[in-house]
């Protein structure tokens, strides 16, 4: 004991030792609360990382936490990037496959950035937290964290290292002819003024419907209905690239939408906008889906989007249907969602959003039987902690700007001669801005929205055997009752699964005896038992409800003691052991 | 009319038709013999590693960029008559390029892809013994959710080659003879006070003791119930998602990749030749318009295309010479309504044969219409096969069955693959057809042309451009579902000014849909350039093909 804690000094120093000149030495700090005073791997949680530096993280927590985290793949994207995949547990206590799983991804739509570093900074945090905090450490004994930082990679890059709007893109780069003119990917945007960043072109004119607004003249509005404009407003940046009269009409931007590419209830484009040629026609999105039904152990998912503020479920669209009873976990775990995000709401992609066919959490639910959420990160209401209010001559993000921060965020108008338009003023707000959340913002969104993952985990099926009753039936016979618990809200079957047959039953297996019948007791308080037929010894349960229980009876030849093992793939392995029947 | 050979089966009925290995030497036997007009490549490997393999068919420079017409067959793993047309087809064609006038006109302006065999793990059960209809390829699934693999197929207990039905005397079965014809079962109508007299399953032990009898047969998807319209999730057989199997997706990327394809035609159990598909109105979920977000996908074809489907039924009929069959497999996740729904194109659909009807199977005495339909077929089915030498039914016979014992078990009924692939001495008849259908089809497809180009000079070195777009095909250059699916092309437009400048009209832009048949659409530029200057229009779609028209200035 002392030997060791000599020992971990020793390795503090020496790391300490490395930090440069200036840092702030960690002895003495006084930890803050829910933050590790001196991480093995030091990251900066206010910024927005590429894809080989998403790599150097999950190799530095790799090497720092070769027991709690490893770094793999789940395959390549179209450009041959790795998918990266973060698996954290503690990999001393089992098999991490049969531990019931939280599947973790983000930034789908490649500019929705945040994502990743919400999903890198939970990696981060129960690597980190797990020695300091025994909560951490148990729910990384028993559960395993699937993370995909992101699952567009190429998506990622394109909008981090080229100019773009802070909508664009939301696809990938597969190449797409999205006017359908036979070339593909001729007419993008194009950063004129060459700032990295895609923003708005205006141009002078008093038949224009535009003015500047009085409040913030970097903020255009339309002239009052009787009122003569000053401009008018020609788009995003660009040219007409492939002189059809019309300009940006085919770049990677919006060829098609990740998330309307899922197996279920996907529908041709004429119905979901985006939804590509058929489901899994992008290599991302077949990398996931293989993941996914690879690990049968996955309890749990999580998707992450941005932004509004919302915590979503399916489904998204009205007609399609989620099981009374998963719905109950869904709005328990929902609502407790709503505690640990102020700002954001809980609520039904189709009802709260708008429809969509085809996207992933749908299909991991409704194909897979897995409950799963969509957190759409960041909410305008964090601008000043309270709903926007509307105002006609200025805007939240832009108040936000002048008084937060210093007007970094917009590029001011500035005439440019465009080689179509003439003379043009080029401006607006830069690509990581409305979407992306400022830096200082950001550790605290990806804390909070970290914690609501981890306590949906947490609340992953977790089966035991609670159990175990002894009755002699005489004649050398006994029968035994076995009550298999799980204390969490989640079920380890949700209703979709059980009615299509999705994952296996839950195996009850007794051992130390000859089994003579086997049953899936039906009414404990009045013992009505249903006989298995086949395989006695290992009774199959359909279920074992969220805080509920399952029995199974036998009848065997023998006195003990027994061995009770339950085996549920989304729920765990249990095991218990019985004492003698006595007389 | 050719009979099923020899008594008791003592000729396969796969006699005469090819093998996987023996398809694919033909394949490549073909492409070897004719280079000028056959080109093949591999579209997909199946879970058994069997190749399905695409012939094209078109000669000169460009196959790939002109219209074009796929012919698909055998995605439904039974059908393997639908694969020995299309070779058929392909070898007459191939053979006739440079002989016959039209077929070389033909396939100078068109290509024709074909995919003979979409299925081929499944196809392949119709040369093994014992012989039994598999609609699975070679994949490994779970069928009946008991979390074992493959575990209880069929078995031939009589010995005799085939997989047919095994019956078990006992009152609690829902069956029992046929009084017009006992070698028939119809469901017994206990609310008439009909006893049940058999339980009925597929000839086999029930290997897993499950008390369910050949529930998980080897093999995992349907290849033909795993497109994505319609698609049955959680179906049987029908793969663990759309597009899972590596043919589906391989003949999906295959048509992805030609977007020259305007129309496909799928020899399977699915039919629209006979029955040409019809519009139906209708709203879509919730009231809402079908084929938008909120109202979902259509559920019966676009109004504008129904006459087409319709005379496209005309034309099949006469070049077939039939008339009648029985009616469609539904439509769950089949690559016909695929080829319409999700990807835009024309689709047309042929069993290709099928047992010709008599009025003699109208004695049968089933009731409810849908059970009448049914005994009405079998009957039909019967006295073919009898009127034919007899094969292809087995009379029922008892064994010894150890699943039964003490019971009274029989073996019997219609032999797998009867009444969808026919003697092999008719494929070569059934082909003349089909063929002539197919060079039909391809024929049909759009052609656009510049018609009545005028150039008019309205001032000093200004002129206006003047020309009908129109189409000498018979298809419109796009269907109604083709504008909707946005997949097949429009046309696109475009004037080419040279050094003067267009200051009127569009440089580019896409147009469309043209009507087949003559039909036009006119457009119109203003253009400054120099007198006795050369501008030139340009339409080209790959499913319409392209024209080009020069313009001297003057």
């Amino acid at each position: 004991m002392t030997m060791t804690t000599r020992l971990s000094v020793l390795t503090l120093a020496a790391a300490l030792s490395l930090l440069p000149a200036g840092a702030a030495s960690a002895q003495s700090a006084l930890a803050a609360m829910g933050s590790p005073p001196n991480p093995k791997v030091p990251v900066s949680w206010d910024r927005y990382y590429d894809h080989a530096a998403i790599a150097d993280i999950g190799r530095r927590l790799q090497q720092a936490y070769p027991d709690r985290c490893r770094l793999g793949s789940i395959g390549k994207s179209h450009e041959g990037r790795d998918i990266w995949l973060l698996t954290v547990t503690n990999f001393g206590t089992g098999d991490a496959d049969r531990k019931p799983g939280m599947y973790i991804d983000g930034n789908i739509h490649a500019n929705e950035v945040q994502g990743t570093e919400i999903s890198l900074y939970t990696a981060w945090y129960l690597c980190e937290m797990a020695d300091r905090v025994p909560w951490v450490d148990s729910l990384l004994d028993a559960r395993v964290f699937y993370i995909v930082p992101t699952i567009n990679p190429d998506g990622r890059e394109d909008f981090i290292s080229k100019a773009n709007t802070p909508h664009s893109p939301r696809s990938g780069v597969v190449p797409r002819d999205s006017d359908g003119d036979g070339v593909v990917d001729e007419d993008g945007y194009d950063d004129l003024d060459g700032d990295g960043n895609i923003t708005q072109m205006r141009r002078r004119n008093p038949n224009g419907r535009w003015i500047p607004s009085p409040v913030d003249p970097r903020i255009m509005i339309r002239a009052e209905a009787d009122q003569p404009g000053e401009y008018e407003m020609l788009g995003e940046e660009g040219i007409d690239n492939d002189g059809d009269g019309v300009v940006n009409e085919d770049g990677v931007a919006y060829a098609y939408d990740p998330n309307r590419n899922w197996p279920w209830n996907w529908q041709p484009r004429y119905v979901q906008g985006g939804a590509d040629y058929y489901p899994g026609s992008l290599p991302e999105t077949r990398a996931v889906m293989q993941f996914i039904i690879g690990h049968p152990n996955i309890a749990g998912v999580q998707t992450y989007h941005n932004f509004g503020g919302w915590i979503l479920r399916g489904p998204g669209v009205e007609s399609d249907a989620y099981g009374g009873q998963d719905i109950q976990v869904y709005d328990a775990i929902g609502r407790v969602g709503e505690t640990i995000l102020p700002g954001y709401k809980y609520a039904v992609i189709w009802s709260g959003l708008y429809t969509t066919w085809g996207n992933e959490l749908d299909w991991t639910y409704k194909g897979r039987g897995i409950i799963s959420y969509s957190n759409e990160l960041w909410t305008p209401f964090k601008y000043f902690e309270k709903p926007p209010e509307p105002n006609r001559y200025d805007r939240p993000e832009y108040q936000f700007d002048r008084l937060l921060l210093m007007r970094e965020a917009v590029v001011p108008w500035t005439p440019y001669n465009h080689p179509q338009y003439g003379s043009i003023e080029i401006g607006g707000v830069k690509k990581q801005y409305i979407r992306a959340i400022p830096g200082f913002l950001l550790p605290a969104e990806a804390h909070r929205n970290m914690a609501f993952t981890v306590y949906q985990a947490s609340q992953m099926p977790l089966v035991s055997v609670d159990s175990i009753a002894i009755r002699s039936l005489g004649g050398g016979l006994t029968e035994v009752t076995a009550i298999v618990t799980n204390q969490r809200l989640a079920p380890t079957h949700t209703e979709q699964d059980i009615l299509n047959h999705i994952t296996r039953p839950d195996w009850v297996t007794l051992e130390g005896a000859e089994v003579v019948a086997g049953f899936v007791v039906e009414d404990p308080l009045s013992g009505r038992a249903k006989e298995q037929l086949r395989n006695p010894r290992r009774i199959e349960v359909d279920n074992v409800p969220g805080m509920g229980t399952a029995t199974v009876r036998w009848v065997v030849r023998g006195k003990g003691p027994f061995t009770v093992t339950v085996d549920s793939e989304k729920g765990g392995v249990g095991k218990r052991e019985s004492g003698n029947a006595g007389k | 009319m050719a009979v099923l050979a020899g008594q008791g089966f003592a000729q396969s009925p796969s006699t005469g038709y090819q093998n996987a290995a023996e398809l694919q030497r033909s394949i490549e036997r073909l492409a070897r013999d004719h280079r000028a007009v056959v080109t093949v490549s591999e579209v997909a490997r199946s879970p058994g590693k069997r190749p399905v393999t695409a012939i094209r068919l078109g000669a000169g420079t460009d196959p790939d960029g002109r219209p074009a017409l796929l012919v698909l067959a055998n995605a439904f793993g039974p059908h393997v008559v639908g694969s020995e047309v299309a070779m058929r087809i392909a070898a007459q064609l191939a053979a006739a390029y440079g002989k016959d006038a039209s077929v070389t006109a033909l396939l100078d302006a068109r290509t024709i892809y074909i995919i003979p065999r979409a299925n081929p793990d499944a196809a392949e059960a119709f040369f093994r013994t014992p012989l039994y209809e598999q609609v699975r390829n070679d994949g490994a699934a779970d069928d009946d959710h008991d979390w074992d693999v493959d575990e209880d197929g069929p078995e031939d207990l009589n010995g005799d080659g085939l997989i047919t039905m095994m019956r078990v005397r006992d009152p609690a079965g829902e069956w029992t003879a046929d009084s017009a014809d006992p070698a028939l079962l119809r469901k017994a109508d206990r609310a008439k006070g009909e006893a049940g007299v058999y339980r009925l399953y597929t000839e086999g032990r029930d290997n897993d003791q499950d008390q369910a009898w050949n529930e998980d047969p080897t093999g995992s998807t349907a290849v033909s119930a795993n497109f994505t319209h319609q698609y049955d999730f959680f179906g049987d057989a029908t793969g663990l998602y759309p597009m899972s199997a590596p043919e589906t997706k391989g003949v999906a990327d295959f048509l992805i990749a030609h977007p020259n394809i305007a129309a496909v035609y799928v020899l399977g159990p699915q039919d629209n030749l006979l029955t040409p598909w019809a519009h139906k109105g209708g709203e879509g979920l919730g009231g809402k318009g079908e084929g938008t977000s909120a109202g979902g996908p259509f559920t019966s074809i676009l109004e504008a295309d129904q006459p087409f489907f319709e005379e496209l039924a005309t034309r099949f009929q006469k070049a077939t010479g039939s008339k009648m069959g029985p009616t469609s497999a539904p439509l769950s996740g089949d690559p016909l309504s695929w080829a319409y729904y999700d990807m835009g194109r024309w689709a047309f659909g042929s069993r290709v044969w099928w047992i010709p009807d008599s009025t003699a199977a109208d004695t049968t005495t089933a009731d409810s219409l849908a059970s009448r339909q049914e005994a009405r077929a079998e009957a039909n089915a019967h006295g073919w096969i009898a009127a034919n030498g007899g094969a292809g039914f087995v009379d029922w016979k008892r064994i010894d069955h150890p699943d039964f014992p003490g019971r009274e078990v029989e073996v019997g009924g219609f032999a797998p693959f009867v009444g969808i692939n026919p003697p092999a001495a008719m494929l070569d008849s059934l082909t003349r057809g089909q063929l002539a259908f197919v060079t039909e089809l391809a024929g049909a497809l759009s052609r656009i042309t510049f018609r009545n180009v005028r150039v008019t000079a309205v001032g000093s070195r200004t002129y206006r451009i003047e020309a009908e777009l129109a189409n000498e095909g018979y298809f419109p250059t796009l269907s109604a579902i083709g504008v909707k699916a946005f997949w097949p092309r429009r046309v696109r437009l475009s004037l080419d000014p040279g050094r003067g400048e267009i200051v009127g009209g569009r440089a580019v832009e896409l147009v469309g849909p043209i009507s087949g048949s003559g039909g036009s659409e006119k457009f119109r530029w203003v253009v400054v350039g120099d007198a006795g200057s050369t501008v030139t229009i340009t339409a080209s779609s790959p499913v319409a093909g392209s024209a080009s028209a020069p313009v001297t200035l003057r």
